[in-house]
């Protein structure tokens, strides 16, 4: 009992720290590709999975996308749901990487800005996957999880609140 | 609050859905062949001359279409720095299709950038923006009288200004890739080709260029 007590007790102090991280990638993430949409197009088209015009439109889209996720998980609103969709994303990325890989692209895969063509084993799949497996698990941890410290979604109480379900 | 986070959460994933659903870039299946042999590009029956213009380099040197280039293969697209879509997935994928072919036949192409927005491109940002795709494309730039006259002699056409909102402007411009093969124009590529095709007839037209 004493030991779930511990876990119950710190559960909301580690979901801060993983809204904060998850929250901080997303923003620094998104905020690098806005100031420079050009490559983020460019980014997109070098996987080689979508046709201009969706290429388009998910490179300016997706930064605005990213940054919103980002503002929302350090504020700590609807973390549960924000949360979802922040490993929605990830698993998208990952299968994006995954895909590339597989298919011997060489490319970076543009996920804080940058991103086209590289040279030939100068990819970086290994460690971009780990990393976003890494963020998705702190996605998956606020999804059963949501209840944190400093968050709007426990200001009514000043303590950490239950998310909605 | 949850309907805000609930639409998010719905833009999110038809987002992703929509991207996911698209076709991939592959050749399609109703493209007629080329009788020239090109899988993504359109020969032309009469082919187009390469302009005996200069213009300016991005390193303020003056560049003659016709002479200059002293490789064999020269692909030419119009375009500008400020262009928010085309511009960038067709210089992009000639970067990756570049990529992909053999160092022995991409030495034998010159990739060449002419601004159709001269006014706001100068050579340093035309540089900036080329290095993105491949440090080794030129960019040229110039008078847009001569521009539009090289652009008219390969069948590119360039609109006049059209005023954004934003106060800025953009420029309505052909999008095609045009392959010459000894200055001689002898297929286009339109945006949009695969990769694939575009790699295929690179080396296509370096191998015919021999």
């Amino acid at each position: 009992m004493a030991t779930e007590s511990r876990l119950a007790a710190a559960a909301p102090w580690a979901s801060t720290g993983a809204r904060l991280v998850l929250g901080g990638v997303f923003l620094v993430a998104g905020a690098l590709k806005i100031i420079d949409p050009q490559s983020a197009v460019a980014a997109v088209r070098a996987y080689e999975l979508l046709p201009v015009s969706m290429a388009t439109i998910v490179g300016w889209g997706q930064p605005f996308v990213e940054v919103a996720l980002g503002v929302l998980l350090l504020a700590g609103i609807a973390t549960r749901i924000v949360a979802a969709a922040s490993g929605l994303l990830l698993v998208i990325f990952i299968a994006a990487v995954v895909s590339a890989a597989v298919r011997g692209l060489s490319i970076d895969c543009g996920c804080f800005g940058g991103g086209g063509p590289v040279p030939p084993g100068q990819t970086a799949y290994g460690i971009e996957i780990l990393r976003d497996l890494g963020l998705l698990l702190l996605a998956l941890w606020l999804v059963w999880q949501p209840s944190s410290r400093f968050a709007v979604d426990g200001l009514a109480t000043g303590r950490p609140r239950k998310a909605a379900r | 609050m949850g309907i805000a986070a609930w639409s998010l959460f719905s833009v999110v994933v038809l987002v992703l859905i929509s991207g996911c659903i698209a076709a991939p870039s592959g050749p399609s299946g109703q493209r007629i062949a080329d009788p020239a042999g090109y899988t993504g590009g359109s020969s032309l029956p009469e082919p187009y001359s390469m302009p005996e213009i200069s213009l300016t380099d991005t390193s303020g040197r003056p560049y003659n279409l016709a002479t200059t280039p002293s490789q064999p293969v020269t692909l030419l697209f119009f375009g500008y720095t400020h262009c928010p879509d085309i511009c960038v997935a067709v210089l992009s994928d000639v970067a990756l299709a570049m990529q992909r072919l053999s160092a022995a036949d991409r030495d034998q192409i010159q990739v060449i950038f002419v601004t159709t927005d001269p006014a706001r491109d100068k050579e340093k940002q035309i540089r900036r923006y080329l290095d993105r795709f491949n440090p080794s494309f030129v960019g040229l730039t110039g008078p847009l009288s001569m521009i539009k006259r090289a652009a008219t002699q390969v069948g590119v056409d360039i609109e006049g200004m059209k005023k954004l909102p934003s106060g800025g402007y953009e420029v309505g411009h052909s999008a095609q890739v045009i392959g010459f093969r000894r200055n001689s124009g002898v297929v286009l590529w339109t945006p949009g080709t695969p990769i694939v095709a575009l790699k295929h007839d690179f080396a296509l037209l370096v191998e015919r260029s021999r």
